[in-house]
């Protein structure tokens, strides 16, 4: 292990841009994950959350900008920087014609893990996130709920045991009984040294999990820091609305509504 | 509510490339005035309502065929309208009266209205009776077209609706590819036809179908059976009100869902794990294999191509003066694989974001392989039997040689074609999770399938001109000699297209993936033929944005008032 790799940060994103034509998406944006932290990424719809974290683990390549996993650039060495990286990106699709365990098994072989190593993951983790029973069925991803997705979603980013998680909306739709699994999960996994980022809408889920969190709007980081520095004394809520923008109902707006 | 789902539709259609639509015009325009031209040129009054009945069962039938492989933004679909508080018989039929406005359907019309011209002699009663017959068979033809592209959007759901999709896709480019040797024999009776007619048995079976009744009706008008002519009116209304009927039931949204309970395990899950080799390759074979399995959009390709390749066989069999080559089929359905899997990144929509973030040096390689190896392991043995069988049939010795060769060749090379048109030209479908209709698994393919089809014929020229030295220059172990040729000729194929999608991915699966997630492509790297080809499939999609774009903003601005207030 080298010197970079013991001492950098888990992700580090330095004037990392992206535009779509004329569209400024995410506008140099600068970000410093810590390692052992679990880090949370917050902001309104359309934000940039999703476009700065698939730019952070070179799915989508920036217009300008670095992006560095545990020291190392993922766009000039991309292979070192996703040995280390575990992703769980929101909406997209996955060989849908698979079953669960048949596609942990096609994770891990494209990983170049040990066959016997994949075949005992894959059986704890679905048994674990409650997805044996579809795959004794021989339920396929297309036919998983959006919960399930999810589900099989984090397993296959925990199956290489990465030391970096980088997770786009991982509660969204998952049942409140596997929410407090992948709690323990996750907590466990940074109690091992890990680090997670995860980005969510939800503020009390965040203030809840992370110790580390940075508030991002229209492609800009407005805020970023410890969960103490960020919120000061109000919730993160407070902070995030004194931030964002607050949108009132009017008296004269709706009247119509339950009329 | 007609009035606002047809300008739906009509909003829909407006954001649709607007070149292929126009061509479309232009070949109607001109199929309706050799309808008219045919009708007219017929010599005596039998014969002339025996053209008319036969075009417009041509008509007929490619208005119910239409639809199926040329779906596409003008479709209102049911499910769209799920949640609105409509009563969904209505909704149904509103749906269907939305097809009729449309210039295809405009020109069915005046196609059918060609009933008119063996009437003229009958006199003006008659004419206006097949005026009528006309204008119900037009509602019959179009509420049937619609059926059936309903009940196959639903049977994508089940085996038997893949295959005849697949049958239909066959039947069209099989009639592309040798559609021509039966038009060579059409030709040479089409003088014979107009003078002559149509022999009985032909005409006894037309004059059954429901096109061939507003002719019947003007005849038996025209002359004095006003009984019968309004019997065969009475039965076109009847027919008209059961299609209508069935069109109230069958084109309601589904409120099914999507999944059923399994009751039993996906094709290839039980064994397979083990007989894999465990390496990359292995992970994306087994991947590749069980995706053209079980997802019946890869399974419509796979049956096309075999259809055609059935469909070609029949084709020259019939043809009389080809019959000749009618054991060759089997290549028809190798060369098939060019078209079958020229998208493959497009069909799997953004999954391809799984082989990006497990990136390791060998990824890309086994990615490309596996994905080439799967369509060859899974289209050459088909495609083997058919030719052994068909040369057996047919006692036709001398084509051994030439299937023997022609099979690795076009295998290997159109395996390849097809995995570096699916990256270069990648062209993102519907979301795999929200496909139902036959054309949803990619976009406009247009220039792919060309680029693929013409590409594949071009690379397996030497084993061609190999075999025609063979039989032409050399004595009888000629034609064997150009087996060694073929399997050369595949070999090289498979390996260097594969090796050069190989080279163009190995930075570009980012790339993929954008043009598939955000649907466009801003990475100007690739040069040369790659470079062109890359620019010129990605262009129509981002023509068609700016135009939606350009619309969007014209329309703001109609919203501003001549006062400048918005």
């Amino acid at each position: 292990m080298t010197q970079t790799e013991t001492t950098s940060p888990a992700l580090e994103l330095r004037g990392l841009r992206r535009q779509f034509g004329d569209k400024v998406a995410v506008d140099d944006i600068d970000l410093v994950v810590p390692r052992g932290s679990f880090f949370g990424l917050v902001g309104p719809n359309g934000a940039g959350k999703t476009t700065s974290l698939s730019m952070a683990v070179g799915l989508l390549r920036p217009t300008a900008g670095r992006a560095m996993v545990l020291g190392t650039d993922v766009w000039a060495d991309p292979i070192g920087a996703k040995t280390a990286l575990g992703v769980l990106p929101d909406g997209l699709a996955l060989p849908e014609r698979l079953t669960g365990g048949e596609l942990l098994d096609y994770w891990g072989r494209l990983r170049g893990m040990p066959r016997a190593v994949v075949e005992d993951r894959a059986a704890e983790l679905l048994r674990i996130l409650e997805l044996d029973e579809a795959e004794r069925l021989g339920t396929v991803v297309l036919e998983y709920s959006t919960g399930m997705r999810k589900k099989i979603g984090l397993a296959t980013a925990l199956l290489h045991s990465p030391r970096v998680l980088v997770l786009d909306e991982p509660y969204e739709a998952v049942d409140p009984v596997s929410a407090r699994v992948l709690t323990s999960i996750l907590r466990r996994f940074v109690a091992a040294g890990g680090s997670v980022v995860m980005s969510s809408h939800v503020m009390s889920l965040v203030e809840q999990l992370c110790d580390r969190v940075a508030i991002i709007a229209r492609g800009q980081v407005l805020a970023a820091g410890t969960l103490a520095e960020v919120r000061g004394a109000g919730t993160l809520e407070d902070r995030f609305v004194s931030l964002v923008g607050e949108r009132r109902l009017e008296e004269e707006d709706l009247t119509w509504l339950g009329s | 509510m007609v009035g606002v789902l047809i300008s739906l539709k009509l909003t829909l259609l407006r954001h649709s490339p607007k070149g292929l639509r126009q061509t479309g015009w232009v070949l109607g325009a001109l199929l309706v005035l050799s309808t008219w031209a045919g009708v007219l040129l017929a010599t005596a009054g039998a014969v002339r309502v025996e053209v008319q009945v036969l075009t417009a069962v041509g008509w007929g039938v490619g208005a119910v065929l239409g639809p199926v492989l040329m779906s596409g933004a003008g479709v209102l679909r049911a499910e769209y309208f799920t949640l609105l508080p409509l009563d969904r018989s209505r909704l149904a039929l509103g749906l269907l009266a939305a097809v009729f406005p449309s210039v295809a359907s405009g020109y069915l019309l005046l196609a059918l209205l060609a009933a008119v011209v063996p009437a003229v002699a009958l006199g003006p009663l008659a004419m206006a009776v097949a005026v009528l017959g006309a204008l119900l068979a037009w509602v019959v033809v179009i509420t049937l077209a619609r059926l059936v592209y309903a009940a196959l959007g639903s049977a994508m759901r089940t085996w038997l609706g893949v295959e005849i999709a697949g049958l239909q896709f066959g039947l069209l480019i099989g009639a592309m590819l040798a559609g021509w040797m039966v038009v060579a024999a059409a030709f040479q009776t089409v003088p014979l036809l107009l003078a002559e007619g149509l022999p009985d048995d032909v005409t006894a079976v037309l004059a059954v179908l429901p096109t061939s009744w507003p002719v019947r009706a003007a005849e038996a008008v025209g002359t004095g059976r006003t009984g019968t002519g309004l019997a065969w009116l009475l039965a076109l209304v009847l027919l008209a009100a059961l299609l209508l009927a069935l069109a109230a039931v069958l084109l309601r949204p589904n409120l099914d869902g999507r999944s059923r309970r399994r009751t039993r395990r996906p094709l290839g899950s039980r064994r397979g794990r083990r007989l894999l080799p465990d390496t990359a390759l292995g992970a994306v074979l087994g991947k590749e294999l069980r995706q053209w399995w079980r997802d019946p959009w890869r399974a419509l390709e796979l049956r096309s191509g075999f259809y055609t390749g059935v469909v070609f066989g029949v084709f020259s069999a019939v043809s009389g003066d080809f019959a000749v080559v009618a054991p060759l089929s089997g290549l028809v359905i190798a060369l098939m694989i060019c078209l079958a899997a020229c998208n493959l990144y497009g069909q799997d929509g953004s999954a391809v974001w799984v082989s990006i973030v497990n990136q390791r040096p060998d990824t890309v390689t086994a990615d490309v392989r596996g994905r080439q190896l799967a369509v060859v392991l899974l289209v050459l043995p088909p495609a083997a039997v058919v030719s052994v069988v068909l040369v057996l049939v047919s006692d036709a010795a001398w084509a051994w040689p030439v299937v023997a060769a022609g099979l690795p060749a076009l295998a290997g090379v159109a395996s390849g074609i097809a995995v570096l048109v699916s990256a270069v030209g990648v062209s993102p479908g519907v979301d795999p999770r929200a496909r139902t209709g036959p054309n949803d698994a990619g976009g406009d393919m247009g220039l792919q399938a060309q680029v693929a089809l013409w590409g594949t014929l071009l690379l397996v020229l030497p084993t061609a001109v190999a075999l025609v030295v063979g039989f032409v220059a050399l004595p009888g172990w000629g034609p064997w000699a150009a087996v060694a040729v073929g399997v050369l000729n595949g070999a090289l194929g498979y390996g260097l297209l594969g090796r050069l999608t190989t080279g163009y991915l190995a930075t570009r699966l980012p790339t993929v993936y954008t043009r598939i997630r955000y649907g466009r492509n801003d990475d100007t790297g690739a040069r040369g033929t790659l470079g062109w080809f890359e620019t010129s499939s990605q262009q129509a999609e981002e023509k068609a944005r700016e135009a939606k774009l350009a619309e969007r903003r014209a329309r703001a601005e109609r919203r501003m008032t001549p006062t400048g207030r918005p």
